[in-house]
């Protein structure tokens, strides 16, 4: 089947890292709570989402899309102080799950800072895809046979690179460097945003 | 056409297939090949396929096993699979021999009455780049990847092949690459084979690469040749449907999986097919506006000589919430008319459809579910737009949840009582699109969930609902309500019975009438899979898939009292009654 690319928008990654700076601090989580998350994490994680966060039988946690996917660290608490491990769903204590968070975060090559993640409003604040940007592209060029597939660029959806309600400003548009794979039709689109961004 | 496994063993090959020598106690085994009309009425000894024949109805005309008997059911043999990941399989049986398929497409043949093997097929899967996390994921949650045909053994790949092995040794006969798992394609379903054809659905359709194409194929049996495709995402033959994706084009259009083997009817040479959900998962990420997208989440039937389209029902139009409608289609006789009847998707609704039309008859109900606001009279879906986000990170509480509902559980119809048994869960979930740039080996949902929550005042998780069919509605005939949720396949047979099991990893036998409990067995691991059953030497034997389950893990939640064991446990569990 051929890979119809006439609609996709390229950006370089680091572009597209650009359109989420904005609001990364470097201050979401310490080292320590990244240290501490990262023993909660092998003991109670990886036999399904790997040492590596890559799973295989459970989803991956490593991973630009995975970032952008749980949006803020809030949202993965909201869901992993629930429903993880699924063998004790909640039960690993508060502390525990704010730790493993800010280890998956160090995982995607976030940075730790002076100030701890907590849970509280202020949690929601703190972008996944922001704090990662630079260590996510870095991890996953890493994988050693991606560099040579041949489906390392992919198609985005039909919106990337546009401008959706509630979306972040869609970067300019690259002297592409390195071609994506394909983005979502709405990409780069500005979107209605629910927070009123 | 018969043919002795133990003459064919001596062969020196460079295949992958690792074969041992046949230690069985009988000497020379008779294996007899497998036709159309067998699949199309089994002979009762025998389970030849995922749901047992061609009309996926999941039933056994064996009776031996019933309300007076069950109780009596002690342990034959128990095997370990040979791989672990997440357990949905269906071992299938023929003249004597158990074929289990596991994850990463690994085939075992066991003797079905001792429990000894036969002989081990291992796959040599293409190595993916481990951040190709959800591709690599696909391996581990393989569902039902073999048909039995002649005397070979029919296998679809992780990596997007059609292996076909010799059901004696399983040696390979031939292989085909049939699509580029690098752009992320990948069989998690088996396939039928009618008429000498090897009719199959490719699944990974959410994956990034694969955009524009997601396909029902049919192969030569005997050659391999690609007779014909269809396209589930881009009919150039309807304009309605490429209407209803609006402005997107077919390469920025994905999903429309067919992700649970078809049903086949031979007298009209028609196959019916469900198809899952369109990505990315919400229409403001997907840009298709208010369009149906089609032919995500419908019914589609096939005309198995050319491929052409003979009809189509949509079943969840313009999905927003990644609610799948993939889920098994029966063909059942009501009143001397054919009908599909199904749950074909996560929210749970039963469906009713003439098998020749598509027309719409009726349909029905299950769990709790606020997606679906109306279905006018002459099958049109509405949708409840109230929970169609307008903006990125506009979240709504959906019911039900992306793991259902129904998910790939497959129910079970007896023709004794006229019922359909569905395995079925409560749960809701919070949904927000999110604006993600897709990668390669990964899928292109740009959706973030909530954890699965039970509906408001709901304290149960777990449904097995006996709906009676009927011609023009379907009614609940009974229902089956637990804390744990269903993780398994239900089976029905001609003893009256309904088997099926739970996260609690209790394997149950319900009475088709009333719903009564009349056997349970606490084993290892959740119950999973597809039971079955089948007879050797006149006696019943009944087979149980356990394991580490997605159903039971998404839900677990919602029954912290029962802990699930950390290990993975694969297992199959084979039961029949003493002898006499």
């Amino acid at each position: 089947m051929p890979l119809g690319m006439k609609r996709l928008i390229f950006l370089t990654v680091a572009g597209l890292a650009a359109a989420y700076t904005g609001s990364a601090s470097a201050d979401g989580f310490t080292a320590e709570q990244a240290e501490a998350g990262k023993s909660a994490y092998n003991s109670n994680c990886a036999r399904c989402h790997g040492f590596q966060l890559e799973g295989p039988d459970a989803p991956g946690l490593a991973g630009r899309d995975v970032m952008m996917n749980w949006d803020t660290a809030g949202g993965l608490y909201d869901f992993i102080s629930v429903a993880m491990p699924p063998e004790a769903p909640g039960e690993l204590g508060e502390e525990t799950y704010v730790n493993i968070i800010a280890y998956i975060m160090s995982f995607n090559g976030a940075q730790p800072g002076e100030k701890p993640l907590a849970v509280g409003d202020e949690m929601y604040e703190v972008s996944l895809a922001a704090e990662t940007a630079a260590g996510a592209s870095a991890a996953s060029a890493a994988a050693p046979a991606e560099e040579s597939s041949p489906a390392t660029a992919v198609p985005q959806a039909f919106t990337w690179g546009k401008q959706l309600p509630g979306g972040p400003a869609p970067a300019a548009p690259a002297e592409a460097a390195k071609p994506s794979v394909p983005q979502a039709f709405t990409w780069g689109k500005k979107l209605p945003s629910a927070n009123g961004q | 056409m018969k043919f002795s496994i133990k003459s064919l063993l001596a062969a020196t090959t460079v295949l992958v297939a690792v074969s041992s020598p046949l230690y069985a106690q009988d000497a020379k085994r008779e294996y007899t090949p497998v036709t159309d009309e067998m699949h199309a009425n089994p002979p009762a000894e025998d389970w030849l396929s995922f749901r047992g024949a061609y009309n996926n109805q999941g039933f056994s005309k064996l009776d031996l096993i019933n309300k007076d008997t069950v109780g009596k059911l002690q342990l034959a043999w128990a095997w370990p699979m040979a791989e672990a990941g997440i357990q949905e399989t269906a071992p299938l049986v023929h003249d004597g021999v158990m074929f289990l398929q596991t994850n990463n497409n690994i085939v075992e043949a066991l003797d079905a009455k001792t429990g000894d093997r036969l002989w081990t097929y291992r796959h040599e899967l293409a190595q993916l780049p481990a951040s190709w996390s959800y591709q690599l994921n696909q391996a581990r949650r393989q569902k039902n990847s073999i048909a039995l045909y002649q005397d070979k053994v029919v296998l679809t790949t992780a990596d997007a092949k059609i292996v076909v092995l010799n059901a004696a040794d399983g040696k390979v006969v031939w292989e085909k690459q049939v699509l580029d798992y690098n752009l992320g394609y990948s069989y998690t379903v088996g396939p039928i084979v009618v008429d000498n054809k090897i009719i199959s659905a490719i699944s990974g359709c959410s994956i990034a690469g694969t955009a524009g194409g997601c396909y029902i194929l049919a192969h030569d049996f005997e050659t391999g040749e690609e007779l014909w495709r269809f396209n589930t995402i881009d009919d150039p033959d309807n304009e309605e449907q490429q209407k209803s994706w609006g402005d997107v084009p077919p390469e920025n259009r994905w999903g429309g999986t067919p992700w649970t083997t078809g049903a086949y009817d031979p007298e009209t040479r028609t196959t019916v097919w469900g198809i899952g959900m369109p990505g990315p998962y919400s229409e403001l990420i997907r840009g298709s506006g208010d369009g149906n997208v089609l032919y995500t989440n419908s019914t589609l039937a096939l005309d198995i000589d050319t491929g052409k389209l003979k009809w189509y029902y949509q079943h969840l139009p313009r999905d927003n919430w990644d609610l799948d409608s993939p889920f098994e289609r029966m063909i059942v006789e009501q009143d001397g008319k054919k009908m599909v009847v199904t749950v074909p998707g996560k929210n749970g609704i039963a469906f009713g459809l003439d098998f020749d039309t598509g027309k719409y008859l009726w349909h029905k109900e299950t769990v709790y579910q606020n997606v679906v606001s109306k279905i006018d009279p002459d099958g049109t879906v509405h949708i409840n737009e109230d929970l169609v986000p307008q903006a990125v990170g506009e979240e709504h509480l959906v019911c039900t949840s992306v793991s259902g509902g129904k998910l790939w559980q497959a129910g079970a119809y007896s023709p004794l009582t006229q019922a359909y048994y569905v395995p079925l869960t409560e749960a809701c979930n919070t949904v927000a699109p999110t604006q993600t740039e897709f990668t390669a080996g990964n899928a292109v949902g740009a959706t973030k969930f909530g954890p699965r929550v039970l509906p408001e005042g709901q304290t149960m998780a777990g449904l097995v609902q006996a709906i009676q069919v009927g011609a023009t509605e379907g009614t609940t005939k009974w229902d089956y309500r637990s804390r744990p949720a269903p993780t398994s396949s239900v089976l029905a047979t001609a003893g009256g019975l309904v088997f099926g099991g739970d996260a609690a990893r209790e394997i149950k036998a319900w009475d088709q009438e009333t719903g009564e409990v009349v056997w349970s067995q606490r084993l290892n691991a959740p119950i999973g899979g597809y039971p079955s059953t089948y007879a050797i030497d006149g006696e019943q034997y009944l087979v149980v898939p356990t394991g580490y389950s997605n159903s039971a893990s998404s839900i677990s939640s919602a029954f912290p009292e029962i802990p699930l064991p950390t290990g993975s446990g694969n297992s199959i569990f084979v039961f029949k009654l003493p002898k006499q």
